[in-house]
């Protein structure tokens, strides 16, 4: 029942660790000859939170496999193990199987029936030696203090202050760690002042700790003393309290300070850089998406109420109101933009991913690609974030498999013979642009244009007139995408009809430049925010319905006698050519609208993907900023409604999909 | 709390609330209710099932409605002064069904509870999980899966 919120919990976080291991592998991978042991570190550290995450919830094969990846990398941090593609091979190997457990727990609750016990050997196979002892977390053997902390810590023990270290095991069936945590400060502040934590107070706070913590406590008390009260405490597992020897010596270069116990093995260099920087990565912060929402429905009232008082002021003019009117315009405007900021994440979410995923698939096909990632800080709305990452997959992989030639015949073409793959993404106004670039053998278009041909896409008359950008249009059609064989020919064209439909869906463009010999590079541009949007408010029948701007094209005035029907279809002139036509009263069930042969009727012209469409509305009411709204779950099943939006009267507008409308 | 005894039911019981459609006396555990609203502008959804008025503004959110009349096969009737939306939460769905009128909040102990299969035969009364004999009069619970015909929406 409410172990479903921890694993909730479990999951989202074993997921960010899981990031962390793929990141930190591939770094430890490509910076395998520098002395840096950052990368380590994490991969270290990620692994033994998910080991004792996992051991909590009683997730053993995660467990199991945390701690034999453990092992391998304490085997390397001794140096006992050089670091090779074979081993980070294993430990990606790991970090894959882990993550498909979690995948099983988020979705049943508990991990699948997989076989682990092929893995374990594989990693156990390496070892020379074996240490079983090794990340059990509780054993903080050395505090690093800074210059301020050692200086309060003597003055202390000036002043008949004895120092004590205090390492506090919570027991492991403890679920509110922190508060828990919190108690114990409480219990050890009546005694005298915490001088340090480790992990640091906002780690623990955050509950970003294993079981165990352990503070530096000043007190005038007996240890005796403090024991019996922390026994007070319930869901403690134990309690270990340290007096720190008198002799610190500050002018030394090692300010550590051990415990009074001698047992403690010395703890060499390397060791005490890990425990150092165990914590001190600063991670993101998660926001409650259900907070934001509650966010965004606020900020809806206050444009509902700005538009209200725009009715208002239609007919009476009065200075007062609109100066009112204004100053609510302010109030509205910044809070939709601090809201929309809120929403957005950095695009890195996204981008975090693709390096393993170049790094396995160059293994695969034999070829060397060096991936850039640019602008991974740019900032981009929750939403599209998790809608855009397979569409980027998908160009990704298409770069890799097709664009890029193998070593040999870069060489031969004079290119470096590692490929390149540039992911870039930056702000342009009120748009995200990303790219995706490659410097490969670039897109053949004659080919495509004969590909197309075969296929009966175009006709050969087409062929010769067909302008470049036509062509490249082709690649997203989705009779062209669909043809297996034709990917051999042209390079491209798996499935990046489903990418334009994708990117399309989300109000976005995408686009094609592409040289022969030189690469290929594509496009998208999406818009910063999905909640809030231009639209146009027409009336159709008694009803006013919205449409997104986006998909406007133009808006027309139209006789009716210029109506022309084809066997039952009606069309348009436009432009010197024909439009099929769109009643929208009778696409909606509304009431009919009096249209008399002669009468001058608006129309707006629409596109989805290449074609154009003309709507027949019944009147105009004019452009506005409007709120998108669920339409919730129930009518979900409702295609060509896409939302529906609140008016200043507070009488509700629908928002049609145009996409699945024509 | 020395009044309890006016209150039907005890605290193993559950709670109910009633309302009128037609002549029956239909309820909902109040589980699964949220709210109470008057009956204000309806936007129609095009495409939608007969029985799916439109939607409505409920402080800022958009709440899909359920016609009870039409859905329960009453035949249809205009609102009245008294037609209640009764704003029902349900396994993530939230939709508002009009009645006639809403009644009462009242408490049923579980002996005064029948399932629908002890009393009816399949093909009776399918929308109906639950009887509950209040005071005499049986109020005949509904079953919001049934009602709202989840999954066989088109």
């Amino acid at each position: 029942m409410d172990s479903d919120k921890y694993i909730g919990l479990f999951v989202e976080e074993a997921k960010e660790h899981i990031q962390i291991l793929n990141d930190n592998l591939l770094r430890l991978e490509a910076e395998a000859n520098n002395e840096n042991v950052e990368p380590l570190n994490e991969v270290f550290r990620a692994a033994h939170t998910l080991k004792g995450m996992a051991g909590t919830l009683g997730f053993g094969k995660i467990t199991d496999i945390a701690h034999a990846m453990e092992n391998i990398l304490d085997e390397i941090r001794n140096q006992n193990m050089g670091i090779n593609a074979s081993i980070i091979d294993i430990l990606l190997e790991c970090t894959d199987a882990m993550e498909e457990l979690i995948l099983d727990v988020s979705r049943s609750g508990d991990e699948g029936p997989q076989e682990i016990s092929e893995l374990l050997l594989k990693l156990n196979k390496p070892m020379h030696s074996f240490d079983n002892s090794t990340g059990n977390g509780s054993d903080y053997g050395a505090v690093e203090l800074d210059e301020y902390q050692s200086s309060v810590i003597n003055t202390g023990i000036s002043q008949g202050l004895i120092p004590y270290w205090i390492e506090v095991v919570l027991q492991p069936t403890c679920l509110l760690k922190a508060a828990r945590a919190y108690v114990v400060f409480q219990a050890l502040e009546e005694f005298g002042e915490i001088i340090k934590t480790l992990p640091q107070v906002q780690d623990i706070e955050e509950e970003r700790f294993e079981d165990t913590f352990g503070m530096l406590l000043l007190s005038r008390e007996e240890d005796s003393i403090i024991k019996q009260r922390l026994d007070l405490v319930s869901e403690l597992h134990s309690v270990k309290i340290h007096r720190i020897s008198h002799n610190l010596d500050l002018d030394a270069n090692d300010k550590s300070v051990g415990p009074d116990d001698k047992a403690k093995e010395p703890v060499s260099g390397n060791q005490r850089i890990l425990r150092d920087k165990i914590y001190t990565q600063t991670r993101s912060i998660r926001v409650d998406t259900e907070k934001l929402d509650n966010l965004m429905n606020l900020v809806s009232e206050l444009i509902t109420i700005k538009n209200s008082l725009m009715d208002v002021t239609g007919s009476d003019v009065e200075s007062s109101t609109r100066e009112y009117m204004e100053y609510l315009a302010r109030i509205t405007n910044g809070l939709h933009d601090t809201v929309t900021k809120v929403r957005m994440v950095p695009i890195e979410m996204v981008f975090s991913r693709f390096p393993r995923v170049i790094r396995d698939l160059s293994r695969n096909i034999k070829k060397e690609i060096a991936l850039n990632i640019i602008g991974s800080e740019t900032e981009i709305d929750r939403t599209i974030i998790d809608e855009i990452g397979d569409p980027l997959i998908h160009l990704l992989r298409n770069a890799v498999d097709h664009g890029i030639e193998t070593p040999e015949e870069r060489v031969e073409a004079g290119k470096d013979p590692v490929g390149r793959v540039d992911l870039m993404a930056y702000h342009d106004g009120n748009n995200v642009v990303i790219h995706v670039e490659d410097d490969g053998h670039g897109i053949d278009l004659e080919n495509i244009a004969n590909s197309a041909m075969e296929k009966g896409l175009i006709s050969d008359i087409d062929l010769g007139s067909l302008e470049e950008r036509e062509i490249i249009g082709l690649m997203f059609h989705p009779g062209f995408s669909t043809a297996g064989t034709i990917s051999n020919i042209s390079g491209r064209g798996v499935g990046m009809d489903v990418v334009k439909t994708k990117v399309e869906s989300m109000g976005g463009t995408i686009d094609v430049t592409t040289q022969i010999g030189v690469g290929s590079r594509f496009t998208i541009r999406l818009p910063l925010t999905l909640s809030i949007i231009q639209a146009l408010l027409v009336e159709v029948g008694n009803e006013i319905y919205a449409i997104p701007l986006n998909s406007i094209q133009e808006i027309v005035d139209i006789s009716g006698s210029d109506i022309k029907r084809f066997e039952g279809h009606e069309t348009i002139p436009y432009n010197d050519i024909l439009l099929p036509l769109i009643r929208l009263e009778s696409e909606l069930d509304t009431e009919l609208m009096n249209s008399r042969q002669d009468q001058i009727m608006t129309m707006i012209i629409v596109k989805k993907g290449d074609r154009r469409f003309a709507l027949s509305i019944g009147n105009l009411i004019g452009q506005q900023e409007i709120v998108i709204k669920p339409l919730g779950k129930y009518l979900s099943n409702n295609k060509i409604i896409s939302g529906a939006t609140i008016l200043g009267n507070g009488k509700v507008a629908l928002i049609l999909d145009i996409n699945h409308l024509v | 709390m020395a009044d309890n005894s006016r209150v039907k039911g005890n605290s193993a019981g559950r709670q109910f609330i009633s309302f009128s459609l037609g002549d029956g006396i239909y309820g909902l555990d109040i589980l699964m209710t949220e709210s109470i609203e008057r009956v204000s502008d309806i936007t129609r959804v095009p495409k939608a099932p007969k029985y799916v008025p439109g939607i409505i503004n409920v402080r800022g959110d958009i709440i899909p409605l359920v016609n009870l009349r039409i859905r329960l096969g009453i035949g249809e009737k205009q609102y009245s002064e008294e037609s209640r939306i009764i704003i029902t939460t349900f396994e993530g769905y939230r939709v508002g069904v009009t009645v006639d009128k809403v009644n009462d909040v009242f408490s049923a102990p579980d002996t005064d509870i029948q399932k629908r299969e002890a009393v009816f035969n399949d093909g009776i009364n399918e929308h109906v999980s639950e009887i509950v004999n209040l005071e005499g009069e049986h109020v005949l619970i509904l079953d919001l899966t049934k009602v709202l015909d989840i999954g066989g929406l088109v």
